[in-house]
């Protein structure tokens, strides 16, 4: 057994050091460079630091960082939930559709002119399409309750296709340009200009969503075996499943509701640590939070700071950086 | 060892078969098996050997009729409990492939409810014989390997029934015959196995009784050798076949030609 808590304790270690210095690292770059001293005054003592300083870390940086580490965060454990239950590598938390949902009532209020008169319209919109899915979703569910995991994901396509085609009317139909614009930027996922009213939006569901999916370790090890051994390891597997899939789907909803969508976290950062610790979900479910949260704060730091005049947003880095990597991963891996 | 659980009881399966939609999948089924019994269900492809053993353990496949273990229906037990009751070794031997062996059988150990289950884990792989596999990933192992740690999950999980679905299909012989001593041995413990099986002479030597299904209709149980007769055999099979007896008095079912 020491050798298998061993990875555990340094991976976490690891992780913990490496979220802090991404996080004073993302504090201090930008346009408004900021030295290691100054950023740590203006963090802990914001009355002594400089006004501009003070700005910068309070009101921009610190909000920014930490909705990433909170859709971080949300996107990986969803994404190794979503894996486990489904039974497929493939599978991530926009899989059962709640992304889609989620773009169809973001886009809807971008195209209907809401962003204009509330910051919070168009993060309510999304959240709004991201729980119409979920209920619907639970409305299959408890109709039908020997679905398995395959018609489950073909009724999340069904439901993203048919999202898709509503995005699509929308967008066509907007009354100017600037609002496709607008859409279109908000579909790749972006975190420019976050704020506390997002993170206060977003951190509850997501908090909430995130403990009770803790509380689920030892079913998610069983129904990763199938559902047969799931249903005779002690698992009401009809019940779990449905409770699992609309925790996934209400944490999913509010992560994509301030973030945009922002494909790769749930579906990489579940793999790399798999690799990395086993599949025992007591430990990849803390470690994932961990990992999501790292991986979408260095992604927004590169995002908000590498590229100079270029627009390039958080979600298009996660993917630029995500996808070469875990390729590479996955090539070693299949090689051993 | 690991000790055999408290609670041995008849099981009483009565009018029970396995149900899809209106679609029975196995024929009404009356049987009362007594503890200390190691039952083989035998019978062709597709007769619904898997789905009567995946009804008798609720394990997502419906069922009608009733299925009684001592007083206890199974279909109106909670989950967590009837995981305490039955177990069941799957024909899916599918797991996350970088899940560690310890960790697989840990879930038969979880569901067990023991208050130890690092121990219920060490003692399940020693029985399987796989302790020197505890800690590999389960994409490095073969199907053989993966058909005994999921054996040990069973084991782990220490019902006073168990079921197994064709628990030998991919081991070589001296695994089987470890297979046919941990059967025996589950049943001189008083616990109740049922074993889908294709191997008619595994049938023959390890089970207590086994119930034959036919497609036409008509199951038969009782002593092995009764119901594994020539006549039978060949009604359910279409095959003509003959028990051999080795000088040790081991029993062969072999084809005629």
């Amino acid at each position: 057994m020491s050798r298998t808590r061993h990875p555990v304790l340094w991976t976490t270690v690891c992780g913990v050091l490496a979220l802090a210095v991404a996080a004073m690292l993302s504090l201090m770059l930008g346009i408004v460079r900021l030295s290691p001293a100054d950023t740590f005054t203006a963090l802990f003592a914001p009355h002594q630091a400089d006004i501009q300083a003070s700005t910068v870390v309070w009101s921009i940086r610190l909000p920014r960082i930490v909705v990433a580490a909170l859709v971080g965060a949300a996107l990986a454990v969803v994404g190794t939930v979503m894996q486990a239950i489904l039974r497929n590598p493939l599978a991530e938390p926009g899989i059962t559709g709640v992304s889609a949902g989620a773009a169809v009532g973001a886009v809807a209020g971008i195209t209907f002119g809401f962003s204009g008169t509330n910051q919070w319209g168009i993060p309510l919109a999304a959240f709004a399409g991201a729980a119409t899915v979920a209920l619907i979703l639970l409305g299959v569910l408890r109709s039908r309750r020997d679905l398995g995991p395959g018609t489950i994901i073909l009724v999340g396509v069904s439901i993203s296709a048919l999202a898709g085609a509503l995005i699509n009317v929308l967008i066509a139909n907007a009354k100017d340009d600037s609002l496709v614009r607008s859409a279109m930027f908000w579909l790749a996922g972006d975190l420019e200009l976050r704020t506390w009213d997002h993170v206060l939006l977003a951190v509850g569901p997501i908090i909430a969503g995130l403990i009770i999916l803790a509380t689920r370790v030892r079913s998610l090890d069983a129904l990763a075996l199938g559902e047969q051994i799931a249903a005779t390891s002690g698992v009401n597997v009809a019940r779990e499943r449905t409770l699992l899939l609309l925790v996934a789907a209400l944490v999913t909803g509010a992560a994509v509701a301030v973030s945009g969508i922002i494909s790769f976290v749930g579906l990489v950062v579940p793999h790399f640590l798999r690799l990395l610790v086993g599949a025992s979900h007591a430990r990849l479910l803390p470690l994932a939070a961990l990992g999501g949260a790292l991986f979408l704060i260095v992604a927004d730091t590169i995002a908000r700071t590498a590229f100079g005049a270029v627009v390039v947003q958080t979600g298009v880095v996660a993917a630029l950086v995500g996808a070469p990597v875990f390729l590479s991963l996955l090539l070693r891996k299949s090689r051993a | 060892m690991i000790p055999a659980p408290a609670q041995l009881r008849q099981l009483r399966l009565t009018e029970f078969g396995a149900i899809q939609g209106s679609t029975a999948l196995s024929d009404p089924l009356t049987l009362t098996l007594e503890p200390g019994t190691v039952l083989g269900i035998v019978g062709p492809n597709g007769v619904g050997k898997s789905s009567l053993l995946g009804a008798i353990a609720h394990s997502g496949i419906a069922s009608y009729g009733s299925a009684l273990f001592g007083e206890e229906e199974l279909s109106a037990t909670r989950a967590r409990r009837r995981a305490q009751l039955v177990s069941l070794m799957a024909q899916d031997h599918g797991a996350p492939g970088e899940l560690r062996v310890s960790e697989l059988v840990g879930v038969g150990a979880w569901a067990s409810g023991r208050a130890d289950p690092g121990d219920a884990v060490a003692s399940a792989l020693a029985r399987a014989g796989i302790a020197e596999l505890q800690d590999r990933r389960y994409s490095e192992l073969s199907g053989g390997q993966r058909q005994l740690v999921q054996l040990a999950r069973v084991l782990a999980q220490n019902t006073p029934v168990v079921l197994l679905d064709e628990p030998t299909s991919a081991l070589d012989l001296s695994h089987q015959r470890a297979v046919e001593q941990i059967m025996r041995g589950l049943g001189n413990q008083g616990r109740i196995v049922i074993a889908a099986i294709h191997d008619l002479s595994l049938a023959l030597n390890a089970c207590t009784r086994v119930l034959l299904l036919d497609p036409g209709g008509s199951s038969h149980n009782g002593a092995p050798h009764e119901v594994l007769g020539p006549d039978r055999v060949f009604a359910a099979y279409g095959v003509r076949t003959t028990i051999h007896t080795t000088p040790k008095g081991r029993r062969i079912l072999a084809a005629d030609d």
